[in-house]
């Protein structure tokens, strides 16, 4: 196992999900990715992942669905929710499901990179 | 052969009018179909080709753009870039339809992206000439043309176009008009909002969505002219002021604020006691009591019962107690008896003495009590 | 050309009838065609550049964005349920409930919804401002993940009483109003709340979109992943019909503010506008056409300056059937229902109080929706009858149906053209060609089966409904009401199989007249 922390990103449009790819990436991470709740519970399955970046409004699997079968199952890595909902109630939401960071879209790029350096720093912990 | 088609030509020739006419219509008929199918079958070849190019395009585009929207990259390294996405869309033919894919494809990432990789497409925007043909459609004479460069050149942030797109923020078409607003409050701020002061003309509810979107981003910076928007002659104006005080938190013209909760639009009432709740303005509350005798309108009611549980102390606890064993309407005992829980009032809601409630109100009551709905 | 010469006999008379009836009536339906065709192309050419530069991200986020109720009625349907609900639940907007009605099932859905979705019973005060049948229990997650559902057992009452139900527990200010086997677009909600919000001048009471065909499309998850053409003949007549329909009729109507009928398949309503005009009556068939007239009837008596809008948008895709004798109860069921909405209101007829609703589109649905088959009917019995006393000119008759038959062909072609140049949903040569070959054949094949329907649901409204109408009265039972509605030319209801009535319901078609 290589010592790069590993991220997976779902999401279900392929443009945000290449360029947070390769974001990521260059930020040195190991980078997967999912293009909805079903197809990233397989993964989380198969593979382990010291983060989770999930979008919110996916087909069949939401986020916030996704966030609570991770939790239930008693997966460790937190989970970032990276959606255009930005209203309160998403936000309570979320966290109420056990999600770990709440982000909104427009996002700048560099802000996430802090982010998940902090959750990581938080994870290990 | 020959002669056939002369026997035809004078079989026809001899024909009364009226069958002239129908034989000519169905020859005119299975023409156009004929043309018609040949034209939809063109344009269908031309469409998936059109789609290939466009998967084609953006993937070679694509890393591209990340390498700039994600890296540090110099000025030499940008126009590098540059020159690679120019030769990526160059073509004799389809040159404008690679732009607009281009083009759509930088606007799809400047909408989900902010920060530092925000100015960097706003950068390549501009340096691969996509700003240029924004500024020449907007020239142009046609509507849609026209609003969708003022939506994209505003999208992109390209304040040194406000100028030019101020002067349609009163165009007699809607849409462009609508497209200007929206623009000129995007780059101009707060200040640009000014056109609301004289505004004559209705503004939609989806307009003002728009808007307040934009203001949003202001962040509780002071608005004054809020007080003359209040004031307006244009209903949709004082609503989307109100929509304003209520989300920037404007606490500036409160009193404003209490005359509206007698205006003659319902709508512009409902959204008054909606503000009033919002910004914590309990000093209204006695006119809100005024304005329950007075309205007719259950959802004008029930927003007062709302406010009431928000804003409300001891005096209310029982007006709304009083409220629920004596009204008979479902709505506004539900809100009243939501106003109590919102009070945190739970042992007024367990309190009442057996019978003293219909068997409606209890259930009403259990309702409100479940926390699970 | 008179080849004959006699007096002014009854023959004479009925002849010149027969010939009045025949070319002026299908020329005025050919020219109506061609400027419904006209208008909707400009529409949604409109609709289209518009949507170019409009962001729906906008209202996605907005705290200002009006709250909407789904309301999904379910009957036995427990082989997709499960699905129906999640696709609802994972709908693109940012203010809304999905209430899920129970209508009885005798089949597993309640229990598979409480399962799958960690339902508990809660002490739901139910409101019944429109009667319904007694609501057993109202259930909510216990799970925040599904906080915006709401499930509502009831003994069985039927879709409009199910969708009344469901009214009754909503909260919104905007009901959705869907069959839950269908097929919804992501964006459905977000596009079809627009119209709403961009009026400013009137009250926008309700609002349609697009039913398009999902037979044969490849669907995976609730969602629709490959557009494909039916295989069989009877479905691919019914995706020319419903192009027709909705991309010509109804987008066109829409414009002229002349819509009769929102689908029950796919409809935004305002929910107060429902409840005060009564919402929706279960004793009718046509549930949903009758609602949209009511509505219009009532918002123009009140006096309230209203508009019904219409979305050009594809969102929405149903089944069709595919077996001759459902689609033939299916079409028997949209006539009498449209029958029995046009009987039931009248007094809109020709009648300038109402505005284009009772001046236009009352009227033209009489005489192209119900009258159309009975008169084209008529026609060819009286053309075979006359030539075979042979008093009339059968030359002249032959190549004006070739007209006939040419229009109907080029007409479907244009109806392609415009599909291809706007919502482009059938992208492969081969699927063209199907369709292209199915609009040759329809007239031929399908037209005179959908004219047959329609007069059999003509005898059976008229002639046999008296006596279903009798022992439903001694019985004095609510039967669950089928899914039946009608539309320009084509139609959009479920084609699968009918409502089972049970065992004591007889079918019950209208209102007293005996």
């Amino acid at each position: 196992m290589s010592d790069k922390a590993k991220i997976l990103i779902v999401d279900d449009e392929p443009l945000i999900r290449d360029a947070l790819a390769f974001k990521l990436t260059k930020d040195g991470y190991d980078v997967d990715t999912a293009e909805d709740g079903e197809k990233a519970i397989q993964k989380i399955e198969s593979e382990e992942y010291q983060i989770i970046i999930s979008d919110i409004m996916m087909p069949f699997i939401s986020g916030f669905e996704l966030v609570k079968i991770l939790k239930e199952r008693g997966t460790d890595a937190p989970v970032l929710m990276l959606t255009s909902l930005n209203s309160e109630t998403a936000v309570l939401k979320a966290f109420d499901l056990g999600a770990d960071d709440f982000m909104t879209k427009p996002f700048s790029p560099n802000e996430l990179s802090v982010r998940i350096k902090k959750l990581l720093k938080n994870a290990q912990k | 052969m020959r002669s056939t088609f002369v026997e035809i030509y004078y079989f026809l020739l001899a024909l009364e009018p009226r069958y002239k006419i129908v034989l000519f219509m169905i020859l005119a008929l299975l023409i156009t179909g004929v043309i018609m199918l040949t034209i939809v079958l063109r344009e269908r070849s031309r469409k998936n080709g059109n789609e290939a190019r466009e998967r084609r395009i953006k993937r070679m585009v694509e890393s591209i753009i990340q390498e700039v929207v994600f890296t540090d990259q110099d000025s030499s390294e940008l126009k590098d870039a540059v020159k690679k996405i120019q030769r990526a869309i160059d073509s004799p033919l389809y040159r404008r339809s690679n732009m607009a894919i281009l083009n759509d494809l930088l606007l799809y990432y400047h909408r989900n992206l902010g920060g530092e990789a925000f100015i960097r497409i706003e950068n390549l925007y501009r340096e691969v000439g996509l700003k240029q043909m924004a500024l020449e459609s907007l020239r142009s004479d046609d509507w849609h043309l026209k609003a969708k460069a003022i939506n994209d050149l505003s999208t992109m942030r390209m304040g040194e176009t406000l100028f030019e797109i101020l002067q349609y923020t009163d165009d007699p078409d809607q849409n462009i008009r609508y497209e200007a607003q929206y623009a000129a409050v995007k780059l101009g701020g707060k200040k640009a909002m000014k056109f609301l002061d004289d505004l004559e003309t209705p503004m939609s509810e989806w307009q003002q969505i728009r808007l307040l979107d934009q203001a949003l981003k202001f962040e509780y910076e002071l608005i004054d002219n809020i007080g003359p928007w209040l004031k307006s002659k244009n209903d949709s104006v004082v609503i989307f002021a109100l929509i304003l005080m209520r989300h920037l938190n404007q606490y500036h013209e409160r009193n404003e604020l209490r005359k509206l909760l007698y205006h003659r639009n319902e709508r512009v009432q409902e959204k008054a006691i909606e503000t009033a709740i919002e910004l914590a303005y309990g000093e209204c509350l006695e006119n809100l009591y005024e304005v329950f005798e007075l309205t007719k309108n259950p959802r004008i009611k029930t927003r007062v019962l709302r406010a009431m549980g928000e804003l409300g102390g001891a005096e209310e606890v029982g007006f709304l107690r009083e409220t629920i064993s004596s009204s008979k309407e479902y709505d506004i005992l539900l809100e009243a008896a939501k106003s109590l829980k919102r009070m945190g009032r739970h042992d007024v809601l367990r309190g009442y003495q057996e019978k003293e409630l219909s068997e409606k109100s209890e259930n009403i009551v259990k309702h409100v009590l479940d926390d699970r709905i | 050309m008179i080849e004959y010469d006699t007096q002014n006999s009854l023959v004479d008379i009925l002849i010149y009838i027969f010939y009045f009836i025949t070319y002026g009536y299908t020329v005025f339906v050919m020219v109506s065609y061609l400027a419904l065709g006209v208008i909707s192309v400009i529409q949604a050419r409109k609709y289209l550049r518009r949507n170019t530069y409009t962001d729906y991200l906008n209202i996605l986020q907005s705290p200002e964005a009006p709250s909407v109720s789904i309301l999904a009625p379910a009957f036995n349907e427990e082989a997709t349920i499960i699905e129906n609900v999640r696709s609802l639940l994972s709908i693109r907007y940012p203010n809304y409930e999905v209430i899920v009605v129970n209508d009885g099932s005798r089949d597993r859905s309640l229990t598979m919804l409480i399962e799958e979705y960690h339902l508990e019973a809660v002490d739901f005060a139910v409101n019944y401002i429109i009667e319904t049948q007694k609501v057993k229990a109202v259930y909510k997650s216990k799970d925040p993940a599904y906080n915006n559902l709401v499930v509502v057992d009831k003994e069985n009452g039927g879709k409009s009483d199910a969708l009344n139900a469901a009214l009754n527990v909503s909260t919104g200010d905007y009901t959705l109003n869907i069959d839950v086997d269908c097929i919804l677009e992501e964006d459905c909600l977000l596009k079809l709340m627009k119209p709403f919000l961009e009026e400013t001048e009137r009250n926008m009471i309700a609002s349609g979109g697009v039913v398009r065909i999902a037979n044969n499309c490849r669907v995976e998850k609730g969602r629709i992943i490959d557009v494909n053409v039916p295989n069989t003949m009877l479905a691919q007549f019914q995706t020319l019909e419903y192009l027709r329909s909705f991309l010509l009729g109804r987008v066109a109507w829409g414009s002229l503010d002349g819509l009769l009928l929102i689908s029950g398949a796919l409809g935004v309503f305002q929910k107060e506008l429902v409840i005060k005009s009564g919402g929706y009556d279960n004793e009718t068939i046509g549930e949903d056409m009758e609602l949209t007239v009511r509505m219009r009837r009532y918002a123009r008596e009140r006096g309230i300056d209203y508009v019904v809008g219409f979305v050009p948008d594809p969102l929405c895709w149903t089944e069709v059937p595919e077996s001759w004798s459902i689609l033939r109860k299916q079409r028997n069921r949209w006539t009498r229902g449209a029958i029995e909405t046009l009987l039931s209101h009248k007094r809109l007829f020709l009648n300038p109080f109402y505005g284009r609703m009772g001046m236009i589109s009352y009227p033209y649905w009489l005489l192209f929706e119900w009258l159309a088959p009975i008169i084209e009917f008529m026609g060819i019995i009286l053309l075979i009858l006359f030539s075979l006393l042979g008093v009339i000119n059968i030359s002249f008759l032959y190549l004006f149906i070739a007209l006939i038959y040419g229009y109907t062909v080029a007409f479907t072609i244009a109806t392609l053209y415009i599909e291809e140049i706007t919502f482009f949903q059938y992208k492969k040569r081969r699927q063209l060609l199907k369709l292209v070959i199915a609009g040759i054949l329809e007239p031929l094949m399908f037209h005179p089966f959908v004219v047959y329907c329609a007069m059999t649901g003509n005898w059976d409204y008229f002639f046999e409904g008296k006596k279903a109408w009798g022992s439903m009265k001694r019985v004095g039972f609510k039967r669950p009401t089928n899914r039946g509605q009608k539309i320009t030319g084509g139609g959009d209801s479920k084609g699968k199989a009918p409502n089972i009535p049970l065992p004591t319901n007889t079918v019950r078609t209208r209102p007293s007249k005996s």
